[in-house]
């Protein structure tokens, strides 16, 4: 076996040209591990796992580049590196040679009038380039996370004193005029206008929707701390005062994970006072709604918000269940069936933030559940490699993506979770999200396909996998192709977030 | 261009970072460039100057 380690100091890459690269080196004949990541903690730590483990790689900051790859022979290291500058080196089509790329904000401006600049660049980069681009009145969609909460007020009092629109930040997803940006599926065009500070939330109800033949003119993303007392809703007011004002816009949705009360309430003041259309309100979690108009309504779950637009556009009397529980309580019996005894836990891995939250929330007061998305401190996770409890991971969490693309992107750290947990005999259901759309790796499914081939000789003695396929028909992955494949594997999917956290619950109930 | 104008207009984008987002939006048909944006590493003392000349 052939190791090659070596550090490039003050180099920069982005995660997803590193996550291809990879990629790249991984499926060439006799490389048996490989890794080519930008030197944070995050990234240092996976690779002490795989024990490459030299001074050299102790001694890197974040700015720096490692290559560690390990091969059968020295013949088969050779041709990686080879294969390595060039994979470097390449350009994609939006980057070729003979597509002039502006060097600056300004410069970029005047080259095609931009009307919004998305920022996608390491947390620490983003503030200035974002008030940049607000200097030069361009509104954003500010996609990198880890900015502090004080750069976000400076940010959001800037942009709101000049009617500027400034989503974010950690701002995955929204849809202008019916353009999809950032992570966002390809949906039907309508009269429907929504905010939320909630990137997967956005998607799932925006997916749900189009299920239902209902069409949305706007979906504006606000990050998802725009709701905290800090920050104090700047974004969702603005945003809801300019979707209120538009005339093509017949029904208004608000999602979010749970909001301050205080702000809350106050979103709730401003509905009360100045909203005329019908609203749907989702804040995700115990909140608590005090008096509001008969044009309000609440709803708890993702689905259940997405259902409620539905009846409200179909005028019906009531809403339709998407699946019932007698179907899922079908389900658990027949899943429960093959479980060996000691199988006991259930394990969510998930890319959505809002979607681990939301099943977080719908399991929590009924098993001793930990998450890192959980605001109970007793209740979080310390150590994602051994949990011998029932547990819902959110690994786009800040402290995942640092040098590394967001899971949705990048499966990498979550297929390794995914088949640490399927070989382990104490687990009973790992619940997966599988996110399609724009932005979103265009084979979302293969690494955990590819596990569960790898793994076919324990089909007959794995935990139940359980997942949740986000996407339309008309993504850019071919969504029923890809359910199938996982069906074939003996993966159970199901058509909403809830319902796969409803039937993952049903089915450790049954083993209590 | 400020939000309610930009509610009734085309997108016109400016992408800065991950391509995939400028990829994405081509292939829909959408008026979008590509920044050519690396990280910039400021030693203290440019730090210093920088903070030194916004204090006056």
């Amino acid at each position: 076996m052939k190791d090659y380690i070596v550090v490039k100091k003050r180099i920069y890459y982005d995660s997803v040209k590193l996550m291809l690269v990879t990629g790249g080196i991984k499926a060439m004949d006799g490389i048996v591990e490989v890794a080519v990541v930008m030197g944070t903690p995050l990234n240092k730590e996976t690779l002490q796992r795989t024990s490459f483990k030299s001074d050299e790689i102790d001694q890197t900051t974040p700015s720096d580049l490692i290559i560690a790859i390990r091969a059968n022979q020295q013949e088969h290291l050779d041709n990686a590196l080879s294969k390595l500058d060039e994979l470097l080196n390449s350009t994609n089509s939006s980057s070729n040679s003979s597509t002039y790329k502006p060097k600056s904000i300004e410069a970029g401006q005047k080259q095609n009038d931009s009307n919004i600049c998305i920022i996608s660049v390491p947390g620490k980069y983003a503030t200035d380039l974002s008030m940049d681009a607000l200097k030069n009145k361009m509104n954003v969609l500010l996609f990198s996370d880890n900015v502090s909460i004080e750069d976000e007020l400076k940010l959001k009092e800037y942009s709101t004193s000049k009617n500027l629109l400034l989503m974010g930040p950690d701002c995955g997803t929204a849809m202008i005029n019916g353009t999809p940006l950032g992570f966002a599926n390809k949906v039907k065009s309508g009269k429907i206008g929504i905010i939320a500070a909630s990137g997967t939330g956005l998607q799932e109800v925006m997916v749900l929707l189009h299920q239902n033949s209902i069409g949305i003119k706007q979906a504006i993303g606000t990050g998802g701390r725009d709701l905290s007392e800090k920050i104090g809703a700047l974004t969702m007011l603005q945003a809801l005062k300019a979707l209120n004002e538009d005339d093509d816009i017949d029904i208004l949705l608000i999602i979010s994970k749970p909001p301050a009360q205080k702000v809350a309430d106050k979103i709730l003041n401003y509905v009360n006072n100045h909203i005329k259309k019908p609203i749907v309100i989702n804040f995700l979690g115990d909140y608590t709604a005090g008096e509001h108009a008969d044009n309000v309504y609440f709803e708890k779950y993702l689905e259940d918000a997405a259902l409620e637009v539905v009846r409200i556009c179909n005028q019906d009397a009531k809403k339709q269940d998407m699946i019932k529980d007698s179907l899922i309580n079908e389900y658990a019996t027949n899943a429960t069936k093959n479980l060996s005894i000691g199988r006991k836990y259930i394990k969510g891995l998930y890319s959505g933030g809002t979607l681990n939250y939301e099943s977080y929330f719908f399991m929590k007061d009924n098993l001793d559940l930990y998450s890192n998305s959980s605001k109970d401190p007793n209740k979080q996770i310390t150590n994602i490699y051994n949990q011998k409890k029932h547990s819902m991971i959110d690994l786009g969490d800040d402290k995942f993506t640092v040098g590394r693309a967001h899971p949705m992107i990048d499966p990498t750290l979550r297929a390794e979770l995914f088949e640490m947990e399927l070989k382990d005999k104490e687990n009973a259901v790992i619940i997966l999200d599988i996110v399609l759309g724009y932005g979103a790796n265009r084979e979302p499914e293969k690494a955990f396909i590819e596990i569960l081939e790898k793994n076919s000789h324990i089909k007959n003695d794995r935990p139940v996998i359980i997942a949740y396929v986000l996407g339309t028909n008309e993504d850019p992955q071919p969504m029923e192709e890809i359910i199938e494949k996982l069906k074939a594997q003996g993966v159970i999917v199901m058509p909403s977030n809830k319902s796969a956290a409803k039937l993952g619950l049903e089915i450790i109930k049954k083993l209590a | 261009m400020n939000l309610n104008n930009l509610l009734k207009n085309n997108v016109r984008v400016l992408n800065i970072g991950l391509e995939q987002f400028n990829e994405d939006l081509l292939e829909q048909g959408v008026n979008s460039i590509q920044m050519d944006w690396k990280p910039r590493e400021i030693s203290d003392d440019v730090k210093n100057l920088i903070n030194f000349f916004d204090e006056l």
